[in-house]
Order: C-alpha cells, then sequence, then structure tokens
C-alpha cells in the first residue's frame, strides 16, 4: 500500500505543472473545430487516466476525519491552440490541509523516491500521448486535403514536466 | 483580477450527504468522479457554444471540482482578461451571464439524481463494512472503482 509523505525537503514548496505540445510547423494556423475535439477528446482521456492513477493512498498518520485525495481533486488542464502548435497544460496546485502550502511535487509512492507526477506522466507518453499525437496528425491531414493544396507536416513534439515554485505560471 | 472565476458551492449535495450519512462527510471516489464527469460535460458544451475568431477566450476555461466534507464545489475559471466581455453576434448579453450559467445549471440538473443514487449507495456500502466488523467509510473511500473515470465522462457526454 502506498502512501503521500511529508515534504523530503523542508522549505521546498512546489506545485506540478505538466506541458505537451504537438508541433505542426508548416500549418501555421490554429486548429480548426473538428481537429480541436480530437484534442479535447485526448485531453479527457488524458486527466481521467491521472486521476484514477492518483489514487490508492494510505495516508499514514492522518486522523481518519482529515481530508483525503485532496490532490486528487486538484488536477487541473487547458489545451490552447496556437499557430503551428497545439499544447496541453496540465497542473495541479493542491494545497496542503493543514500547511496551505503546495506539495504535490513531492508526492511518492512509499518504498520509491521517484515523484509520482513523473511515474503518472512516464504512463501517459507510453500509452495515450502517442494516440494523441497519431489521431491529430490524422485529423490535421485531412482537413488538408479537403481545403487546399498538399503540405508536409512535421508531427514533432515537445514535452515537460516541471515543479513549479509558487509565483510561477498563473 | 482579469478574467472569470465561477465557484458554485454544491449546497443540494451536501444535503444530500447529510440526509443520508447523518453528518457531513468526504465524498467517495466513485461520487467524485460523478462531480467531475458532469463538470468535464458542461465545460465541453460552454466550449462548443463558445464564438470563436482567434480561439484563445474558448482555449482559456478550465475546472476542478472537490468532494471535500462541506467543501463539495464545482470551480469553473477562465483567465483570458476579455472573456467577461464575450458575446455572439447579434446579442449583447456576455455569455458568462447568460449562457455559461445556463449550461452549468442544466448539467447540475442532470447530475443530482445520478449523484444522489451514488451516495444512497456508499451509505449501503458503510453499513455493509460495519455490519461485518469493518472501518465503514474509511473502508469504502480506499475501495477500488468498479467504472474507469473516463468510461464514465464519455458515457455522460452521450447522454
Amino acid at each position: 500500500m502506498a502512501n503521500d509523505t511529508a515534504l523530503p525537503s523542508a522549505g521546498r514548496t512546489v506545485d506540478v505543472e505538466i506541458t505537451t505540445t504537438i508541433d505542426f510547423a508548416g500549418i501555421e494556423r490554429r486548429l480548426l473545430d473538428a481537429e480541436r475535439k480530437v484534442f479535447a477528446r485526448h485531453e479527457r482521456k488524458i486527466m481521467a487516466f491521472l486521476r484514477d492513477e492518483w489514487t490508492g493512498w494510505a495516508y499514514k498518520g492522518r486522523p481518519p476525519g482529515a481530508p483525503r485525495l485532496v490532490s486528487h481533486d486538484a488536477w487541473t488542464s487547458e489545451i490552447s491552440t496556437t499557430e503551428s502548435a497545439a499544447v496541453l497544460r496540465i497542473r495541479n496546485a493542491a494545497r496542503g490541509y493543514r500547511s496551505g502550502k503546495p506539495y504535490v511535487a513531492h508526492v511518492h509512492r512509499a518504498g520509491r523516491t521517484t515523484p509520482e507526477h513523473e511515474v503518472a506522466w512516464a504512463s501517459v507518453l507510453a500509452t495515450l500521448e502517442p494516440a494523441l499525437r497519431a489521431d491529430l496528425t490524422e485529423e490535421v491531414r485531412k482537413s488538408i486535403l479537403v481545403k487546399g493544396p498538399r503540405k508536409k507536416i512535421r508531427g514533432g513534439r515537445s514535452t515537460r514536466a516541471t515543479a513549479v515554485r509558487l509565483g510561477g505560471v498563473r | 483580477m482579469a478574467g472569470v472565476y465561477m465557484p458554485y458551492h454544491l449546497q443540494s449535495v451536501e444535503r444530500l450527504v447529510v440526509a443520508a450519512h447523518g453528518s457531513p462527510r468526504e465524498l467517495t471516489l466513485a461520487e467524485r468522479n460523478i462531480l467531475y464527469a458532469y463538470a468535464q460535460a458542461a465545460m465541453t458544451e460552454i466550449e462548443e457554444g463558445w464564438p470563436v475568431d482567434t480561439s484563445t477566450s474558448r482555449d482559456g476555461w478550465s475546472f476542478t471540482v472537490s468532494g471535500r466534507a462541506g467543501y463539495v464545489t464545482w470551480e469553473f475559471e477562465n483567465l483570458v482578461d476579455y472573456v467577461e466581455w464575450v458575446h455572439v453576434a447579434g446579442d449583447d448579453e456576455p455569455l458568462v451571464e447568460g449562457y455559461v450559467p445556463e449550461v452549468v445549471d442544466a448539467w447540475l440538473d442532470r447530475m443530482r439524481p445520478v449523484l444522489g443514487a451514488e451516495i444512497l449507495a456508499t451509505e449501503a456500502a458503510i453499513a455493509a463494512s460495519k455490519a461485518t466488523g469493518g472501518r465503514g467509510l474509511l473502508d469504502v473511500l480506499q475501495a477500488r472503482l468498479s467504472v474507469k473515470l473516463g468510461d464514465l465522462v464519455e458515457s455522460v457526454l452521450r447522454g
């Protein structure tokens, strides 16, 4: 059984922000509605996966009446569809029920040292993100075939998961 | 602060919990997932009905839910600085004052009976746990889910 732990290093208080970018160099327009729907469908799947993964905590030492699933409830996401790129930004800014401070970047399973958000995001990259990239690339390809001359699509991507200090991205 | 922040304190849900449980309690994972799935459905409808020019204000929507005892909430947020003035052509009413609350209210009405039934199922599970010497709510809070959240969201969105 796993548990969420105290901050491993006192004074380090951090949120989690994960950004993944699907880059379509050469398209230079925002996503069309049909393409955005594909992106939003995968966003929902990824968020549901993260929330389903973010369970099973033992809450060692936490009194029976104290809040549980605080960080589980705090996952939020936004997509943005700028020219030439589609960006999925996922964030968790949970605050400790006693301290009122952020802590999610330090949460890990009992017996492990790797932060759980890194473990969960690695699972997303292995299982869900390739399908997002493939489906979105295919949708963009379809719209190009319908609406204009063929262009070469570079379906590149970048992704990063960071621990954001207070006062950071917002 | 620019943009809009729309918190919904779901006191009707809290009253359902108190009526069934006798006092406030945390929502279980299954109950929280219902809360989340219907909030997701509301936000999807808001986005799909949003007028698009550059898509910046439509893409600015996000939400969180809370299932804590005495703090059951939906919170919708859009921090794009002109979002409070966005309206459809031919109608000057800002969407955040008419369309958005109407969509949220409609999904709240759809959610209540579903969540109410789940709350009653939870209470039955708590009673069954206690009857067999278990820890009641603590056991139910840690129970595994029979339905994945992704499947639930898709099912709610399909109606």
